[in-house]
C-alpha cells in the first residue's frame, strides 16, 4: 500500500485531465464567443495527451498496486478503462465542436465538464474504498446533470436535467445507504476490510441487502431496468453530442465499478464463504439483464425519434452487457475465471465505436435538418451517401450481424455465459438471442428509411469534412474488429489478469 | 438499561420522528412546518454523533445542516411561495400503496438483518483501546490530509466544477456576458 507522494505516479492521466480542466476554464473566460476552436483544441489536446500517456504505459503497472493509502487501486483494468473513457471524451468534444446545439458561450465550460467527468470515471474504475466509490459516482453524476441541461432555452433539456437530478439523487441515496450498512458491518470503508469481515462473519443477510442496494445505484448509472426511466427523456433532451457521451461513458464507468466491486468482494473467494451470495447475485443480475434487454428492445420498436430509439437501444445493450456481469460464480473459488468480465470490456469497446458512430450521424442530421425524427433520415442514402452507408454499418453492428464487430462482441459474451454450463445461463443466453432478433426490426427500419423511402426534399446534406473523417475512423474498427479481433482480445486480457 | 441507552433511545426516536413529520401530515402539509420538523431531526442526529464520540461531525452537523442547509430550504420555500390550494393533500394511488408496502417489507428485512448481525456484539470502550483524541478536530484533520487525502482533494475539485456548473445552468442564454 503506497502513501500519497509515491502514489502520484499512478494517477498521471487523471493529473493531465485536471490540468486540462483548469486550462480550458481559464481560456474560456477570455472572449468566450470567439474561442470555440481554441477551446476545442485545448480540450482535445488534453484528452489526447492523457490517452497517449496511458497507451504508452504511464500509470499502468504490471501487477496490482494499492495507491493513496488503499483508496484506489491501479492495475491493467484501470488503464484499459481509461482508454475507453478518454476516447469517448475526446470524440464527444469533436462532435460538439461541429454541432450547433452547444452554444459557443458554453463551449469552454462544457469541455471542462467533460474532461472533469472523464476524470471522475477513471476514479470510478479505480475505486477500492467505499468513500472513493461514492465520491467518484457523485462526481460523474453531478457533472452529467449540468451537461444534460446545457440547452437552457429548450424546455425538454431543462426537463431532462431535472429528471436526471431527481433520479440520480434517489438512486445514489439508496447506494449510499447500502454502503453505510457495509461500513457498519466492517467498521472500515476499505473494500478489502469489508471482504475480510464478510468472509469471517458470513455474508448474509445484511451483506446481501447492502450489495443489492449498491447495485441499485449502479444500475441507474448503467440504465438497467427498473432504473432506466430517466434514460429516454435525458437522451432526447440533452444536446446530441452530450447524448452520445452519456450513452457510452457513464454506462462504461458503471460497469467498470460493478466489475471492480464484485472482484474486490468476491473474486477468488474460497468455496463456502460467499457461494450462496455469489449465486444469489448472479441470478439477480441475470434476471435484471433479461428484463433490461427485453424492455429496451420492445420499447424501441415504436419510437419515431431516432435519439429516443437509440436511448432504448442503449438500455438493451446494458442488458446484453449485464449477461457478462452475471458470471459472478465463475470468479469465485480457487481458480477464478474472468472470461465473462473480459467479455463485458470487449463489448464495451466495440459498443463505443458503433454507438458513437451512430450518434455522430444523428448529430450531423440534427445540425443540418433540425430534426431527429425518423422521417428526417428519408433518402439519406442519396442525399448524403457516406453518412447513410456508415450509419448502416453502425446499425448492423448494433444488431450483431456478422461480419461487423458487434457480432464478435456478442459472440464473446454468449461464449462466456454458455461456458458457465448451468440451466439458468442457457435460458439467459436464449433470451439474449431472441432479443437480438427483435432489435433487427427497429435498426433495419432506419436503414430502410435511409435507402428506400423517398423524401420530398432531395437536396444533398453535407456532413462536413471533419465529421466525415471521424465517421470513417469510427467505421473502420466497427468492421475491422469483426474480422480481426486479436488485439482487442489482448486488451481485454488486461481486465483482471 | 443504562442512562446512555435511555438517552440514545430518546434521541433516536426524536430524530426518526422528526424525519417522519417532514413527509406526513399535519406537518408535511405545510412546507415551512416540514422544514422545521427536519431541523428537529438534524439536531437529534447531531446528538447521536456526540454519543459516538464524533464531536467534530456533531458540530458540523449543526453548523452546516441545521444552519446553512436549513436556511437554503427555507429560502427556497419562500421563493416558491406556494398558495394554499396548491398544497392539497396527496391522493393515494395504487403505486403509492405498492411503494409503502415495499418500503415496509424492506424496513422489516433490514431491521431483522441488523439484529442478526449485531447479536452478541459488545460496546467498545474507546479510551481503553487508546483512541483518546477520537473524533476531535485533530484526529479528523490528520486523517483528511493523510489517509483520505485523495478523496479530500477530489471533493475540492468536485465543488469547484459544481459551482461552475451551477453558474452555467443559471446564466441567461441571451444578453451580454453579465
Amino acid at each position: 500500500m503506497l502513501g500519497n507522494g509515491a502514489s502520484l505516479a499512478y494517477v498521471i492521466p487523471e493529473g493531465i485531465l485536471g490540468v486540462t480542466v483548469a486550462l480550458v476554464m481559464a481560456l474560456g473566460s477570455f472572449k468566450p464567443t470567439r474561442t470555440r476552436g481554441v477551446l476545442a483544441a485545448a480540450g482535445i489536446a488534453g484528452m489526447a495527451a492523457a490517452l497517449a500517456a496511458t497507451a504508452a504505459g504511464v500509470s499502468w503497472p504490471d501487477g496490482t498496486v494499492l495507491a493513496f493509502h488503499g483508496n484506489i487501486v491501479s492495475d491493467g483494468m484501470v488503464a484499459v478503462f481509461r482508454l475507453v473513457f478518454l476516447l469517448t471524451g475526446l470524440l464527444t468534444i469533436v462532435f460538439a465542436y461541429g454541432s450547433d446545439e452547444v452554444d459557443t458561450r458554453d463551449f469552454g465550460d462544457m469541455t471542462a465538464m467533460i474532461a472533469a467527468s472523464v476524470m471522475g470515471m477513471c476514479f470510478m474504475a479505480a475505486a477500492a474504498d467505499l468513500l472513493m466509490m461514492y465520491l467518484a459516482m457523485e462526481f460523474v453524476g453531478i457533472l452529467s446533470y449540468v451537461l444534460a441541461g446545457l440547452k437552457r432555452e429548450d424546455q425538454r433539456s431543462s426537463e431532462a436535467a431535472l429528471k436526471y437530478v431527481i433520479f440520480g439523487a434517489a438512486s445514489s441515496g439508496v447506494a449510499l445507504f447500502g454502503m453505510s450498512l457495509l461500513y457498519g458491518i466492517a467498521g472500515d470503508t476499505s473494500l478489502a476490510a469489508v471482504r475480510a469481515v464478510l468472509v469471517g462473519h458470513g455474508f448474509e443477510p445484511l451483506g446481501l441487502m447492502a450489495l443489492v442496494m449498491i447495485l441499485a445505484g449502479l444500475g441507474y448509472k448503467m440504465a438497467a431496468v427498473p432504473f432506466h426511466m430517466w434514460c429516454p427523456d435525458v437522451y432526447q433532451g440533452a444536446p446530441t453530442p452530450i447524448t452520445a457521451f452519456f450513452s457510452v461513458a457513464p454506462k462504461a464507468a458503471g460497469f467498470a465499478l460493478t466489475l471492480r466491486l464484485m472482484d474486490l468482494l468476491l473474486g477468488g473467494i474460497d468455496g463456502d464463504a460467499g457461494a450462496s451470495l455469489g449465486h444469489g447475485l448472479a441470478v439477480l443480475i441475470g434476471l435484471v439483464s433479461m428484463a433490461t434487454m427485453t424492455v429496451g428492445n420492445l420499447s424501441a420498436l415504436k419510437q419515431t425519434s431516432v435519439k429516443r430509439l437509440l436511448a432504448y437501444s442503449s438500455i438493451a445493450h446494458a442488458g446484453y452487457l449485464l449477461m457478462g456481469v452475471a458470471t459472478i460464480p465463475a470468479i469465485m473459488g480457487p481458480s477464478p475465471d474472468y472470461t465473462g468480465f473480459r467479455a463485458v470490456f470487449f463489448y464495451l469497446v466495440i459498443y463505443l465505436f458503433m454507438n458513437l458512430g451512430a450518434f455522430l450521424v444523428v448529430t450531423r442530421v440534427v445540425t443540418r435538418l433540425g430534426s431527429d425524427d425518423v422521417s428526417a433520415f428519408r433518402s439519406l442514402g442519396r442525399r448524403s451517401p457516406l453518412a447513410a452507408v456508415v450509419m448502416a454499418i453502425f446499425l448492423f453492428s448494433l444488431v450483431g450481424l456478422p461480419p461487423t464487430a458487434g457480432f464478435a462482441g456478442k459472440f464473446y459474451l454468449f461464449y462466456a455465459i454458455l461456458s458457465q454450463g448451468s440451466a439458468f445461463f442457457y435460458i439467459l443466453a436464449l433470451v439474449g438471442v431472441a432479443n437480438s432478433f427483435i432489435s433487427l426490426f427497429y435498426y433495419a427500419r432506419i436503414v430502410r428509411v435511409m435507402f428506400l423511402d423517398k423524401s420530398p426534399d432531395t437536396r444533398p446534406v453535407p456532413v462536413g469534412a471533419l465529421a466525415a473523417v471521424v465517421l470513417v475512423i469510427l467505421a473502420i474498427p466497427t468492421i475491422l474488429f469483426g474480422i480481426w479481433f486479436g488485439p482487442l482480445v489482448d486488451l481485454a486480457g488486461w481486465v483482471f489478469i | 438499561m443504562t442512562a446512555e441507552l435511555l438517552i440514545f433511545y430518546f434521541m433516536a426516536i426524536m430524530a426518526v420522528g422528526g424525519a417522519v413529520c417532514v413527509v406526513l401530515p399535519p406537518f408535511g402539509r405545510n412546507p415551512l412546518h416540514a422544514a422545521l420538523a427536519l431541523l428537529v431531526s438534524f439536531f437529534f442526529v447531531a446528538g447521536i454523533f456526540v454519543m459516538l464520540s464524533a464531536h467534530l461531525v456533531a458540530v458540523l452537523q449543526i453548523l452546516v445542516y441545521a444552519g446553512a442547509v436549513m436556511v437554503l430550504f427555507v429560502f427556497v420555500v419562500m421563493l416558491l411561495n406556494l398558495k394554499k390550494d396548491e398544497l392539497k393533500g396527496a391522493r393515494w394511488t395504487p403505486w403509492k400503496v405498492f411503494g409503502v408496502g415495499a418500503g415496509l417489507v424492506m424496513f422489516t428485512k433490514l431491521a431483522l438483518a441488523v439484529v442478526v448481525v449485531t447479536e452478541g456484539e459488545t460496546p467498545v470502550n474507546l479510551a481503553a483501546e487508546g483512541f483518546t483524541g477520537y473524533g476531535g478536530i485533530h484526529d479528523v484533520g490528520a486523517a483528511l490530509v493523510t489517509t483520505y487525502l485523495l478523496p479530500f482533494e477530489l471533493t475540492s475539485i468536485l465543488l469547484l466544477v459544481a459551482i461552475i456548473g451551477a453558474v452555467l445552468v443559471a446564466r441567461r442564454q441571451t444578453g451580454g456576458a453579465s
